[in-house]
């Protein structure tokens, strides 16, 4: 059971999910600066569990994701800072998905990593397929 | 809004003249990426210009004197490559037009843009007003555009450019054109 809350207004869908001792993420849409608080709380709902469930790794699924403008960005910088001024033994990997024939999100992604190398691992995907 | 195939005068260019809320900016942004995919043929530039577009006109939103802003973005084609050209224009106070002018001149001049990003990205993770200061650093460094400024009086335009290889398709301005 995670508490964490769900993000489904102005044009961005944020979902959590915990499964086989896996967190997600999975984000849809675009994220602008009517989303960065929403997106803030959600991440810090994020952090406190991953640190309660001490898991090694948390899942971002972008692939769904259209844009994410810098103020909702500068969240995920926050968050990562957050992970970085944890001691060691309790710091966790964020894993991002990506979108293969989004070349915007490797950009962005890459950003961050250059950020937190030691933290961040980016996987490139194939498009979900539609429903 | 006028766009034109003509040999000498091979542009498109739109105007806004608005109060943009970020809903609006938004809209802008996904207008924006549509028309330009549709003119260039290359999903990957269209979206690093409605990123640019959204950035520049988020500020706005958020420091604009007078709530009012102007967006042009036009395109000019030279040779066998296009011309992108996006500017903002708005009033603002002179506190914040000397902020601004700093934050500009860091981003304008930057060697590195890549490595004024990572710079950028440390300072955000400290700040606390709700800011991020990173929206006219990452339109370097993730848009691979040129940033140029001027402040006239109160009046703040800031000017962004990129250079793009059209590829080949049905568009309107396709190089392929008689």
């Amino acid at each position: 059971m995670i508490d964490i809350p769900t993000i489904d207004a102005n044009d961005l869908r944020a979902t959590p999910s915990f499964v086989d001792g896996q967190l997600s993420l999975q984000f849809a849409g675009s994220a602008d600066s009517r989303s960065q608080s929403a997106i803030e709380a959600m991440l810090q709902r994020t952090h406190a569990e991953a640190l309660r469930l001490q898991l090694p790794e948390v899942a971002v699924d972008f692939r769904d994701c259209d844009f994410v403008n810098s103020s909702c960005f500068k969240a995920f910088v926050v968050w990562l800072e957050q992970i970085q001024e944890l001691e060691a033994s309790k710091q966790y990997r964020l894993r991002f998905y990506s979108d293969e024939t989004k070349a915007w999100q490797r950009r962005s992604l890459q950003a961050l990593s250059c950020f937190a190398i030691e933290l961040v691992h980016i996987e490139t995907k194939p498009p979900r397929a539609r429903a | 809004m006028k766009s034109s195939t003509d040999e000498n005068d091979d542009d498109a260019l739109f105007e806004l003249r608005f109060a943009p809320s970020v809903a609006l900016v938004s809209i802008v942004r996904k207008f924006v990426s549509e028309f330009y995919d549709e003119l260039l043929g290359d999903s990957d530039a269209s979206h690093k210009l409605a990123m640019a577009t959204h950035e520049m006109l988020e500020n706005a939103v958020h420091y604009s004197a007078d709530r009012r802003s102007e967006l042009v973005v036009s395109l000019h084609r030279k040779n066998r490559e296009y011309i992108v050209t996006i500017t903002t224009k708005n009033r603002a106070t002179g506190d914040r037009l000397v902020k601004v002018r700093h934050a500009l001149d860091e981003v304008v001049n930057a060697e590195d843009p890549a490595a004024l990003y990572n710079q950028l990205m440390r300072r955000a993770a400290k700040r606390t007003d709700g800011g991020s200061g990173l929206g006219l650093g990452r339109i370097r460094a993730e848009g691979d555009l040129s940033l140029s400024y001027s402040i006239e009086g109160d009046t703040l335009v800031i000017t962004a450019q990129g250079r793009f290889q059209p590829r080949p398709r049905n568009s309107m301005l396709s190089v392929d054109s008689p």
